[in-house]
């Protein structure tokens, strides 16, 4: 779960989400590493800031194919989304 | 697993699905987490009854992860929780389950929680975030107080280790209320059960400290040696009377049952039924008051 530092993960956040997830969807989430990736990166580069806590509590989205994870945000005002998305993280299941 | 039994399992799950006023029904959300059927296990539709069988119901499309876990590992969180009766922390928050140590760290903060004195549920009776949120679990033990570990009914130990160190440790107590009764033994007052508490009637205050004088003074004043020594019946009146005085203080004095003392209280009440005449008649035996006194 390395790759995960590279999106400014802590080691505490890391532990805590190996902790807190079943053992195959870690899998899934390291052989589609470069796919989670991608994703967390366009919610980052989004401008949410609360991406990590988003990926901790919603890990299985960001399973989704990467077209699909875009299409779920884009049709939003990026600015009233983020702002949203940085006040309360669980809007995200009703986008 | 194919398509369709995606199918099936959301058929499954969407009766228990709450239906949301605003925005997507749990059953639309259910398109969020597409990606992670492929790991779900095939005898999901097992777990989902399991699961509800304790009265835990999937009815949050979110909580679909679940079912990626083995039944068998569920069911090792389930009891692990059942062991500090809760169970309904999984009721309240059924993603608790996808602990991978199988709710272990749960149960010793439950433990831990109990050991110190810390409720770890809110006034409605709902589980308090750091029972199950490892973030919020090392900020809320900060404020904890210094543990008390009950080792046993009868010790306490007070310790300033630090609260992580504790919660590491092995927890011996298997059970909530194991616990309880532990502590529920400790608290209640100490009834002592002793032959010599039966042996005299109506010595329920009795004195402490009176080894000393029970085994010195009597001993010395009253022996038979002593009395060889003595010049007349004027000084083994004084000496038995200074045995008493000091026995009746030692009597008045007393706080907690020892068996000594109760034994001393005993030769007290002897020596105040005690007949100067009968003594004088050379009919006391010096060697029983030597050997510890009559058989009373």
């Amino acid at each position: 779960m390395k790759f995960l530092e590279k999106y400014d993960f802590n080691k505490e956040e890391i532990a805590s989400f190996l902790n807190n997830t079943p053992k195959k969807l870690i899998d899934a989430i390291k052989e589609n590493k470069k796919l989670v990736g991608e994703n967390i990166k366009y919610l980052k580069n989004l401008g949410v800031t609360t991406y990590r806590t988003i990926f901790l509590e919603y890990y299985s989205m960001f399973l989704m194919d990467h077209s699909n994870f875009v299409e779920i945000f884009s049709k939003y005002v990026p600015e009233d989304l983020i702002e949203k998305l940085n006040k309360n993280i669980h809007i995200i299941e009703n986008l | 697993m194919s398509q369709t039994n995606y199918k099936d399992i959301i058929t499954v799950l969407v009766p228990d699905f709450a239906n949301s006023q605003k925005g997507k029904t749990e059953e639309e959300k259910v398109s969020l987490y597409f990606a992670i059927f492929p790991y779900i296990e095939p005898n999901c539709e097992e777990t989902i009854s399991y699961l509800k069988s304790n009265g835990i119901v999937l009815n949050k499309a979110r909580y679909i992860s679940i079912l990626a876990k083995p039944l068998d590992d569920i069911k090792k969180s389930v009891e692990n929780l059942r062991l500090v009766d809760a169970v309904d922390l999984a009721r309240q928050y059924p993603l608790v389950l996808n602990k991978l140590d199988n709710c272990l760290e749960v149960k010793k903060r439950i433990i831990h929680c109990i050991s110190v004195g810390v409720s770890y549920k809110d006034e409605n009776g709902k589980y308090l975030p750091f029972i199950y949120n490892d973030a919020e679990w090392k900020v809320a033990i900060k404020n904890f107080p210094t543990e008390v570990v009950v080792r046993d009914p009868f010790t306490v130990i007070e310790s300033n280790r630090s609260v992580e160190n504790v919660v590491n440790e092995p927890v011996e107590l298997n059970t909530a209320s194991d616990l309880e009764t532990e502590t529920k033994d400790l608290t209640e007052p100490f009834e002592p059960v002793n032959e010599f508490s039966d042996l005299f009637e109506k010595t329920p205050d009795v004195p402490v400290n009176t080894e000393e004088t029970l085994t010195s003074e009597p001993k010395q004043d009253v022996s038979k040696d002593a009395l060889n020594d003595m010049k007349g019946i004027e000084d083994l009146r004084a000496s038995l009377e200074e045995t008493k005085k000091s026995l009746e203080e030692a009597k008045n004095n007393a706080t907690e049952f020892d068996p000594n003392a109760t034994y001393a209280a005993g030769i007290a009440n002897e020596l105040e039924d005690l007949n100067w005449n009968e003594l004088f008649d050379g009919d006391i035996n010096f060697d029983e008051l030597n050997n510890g006194g009559r058989s009373l």
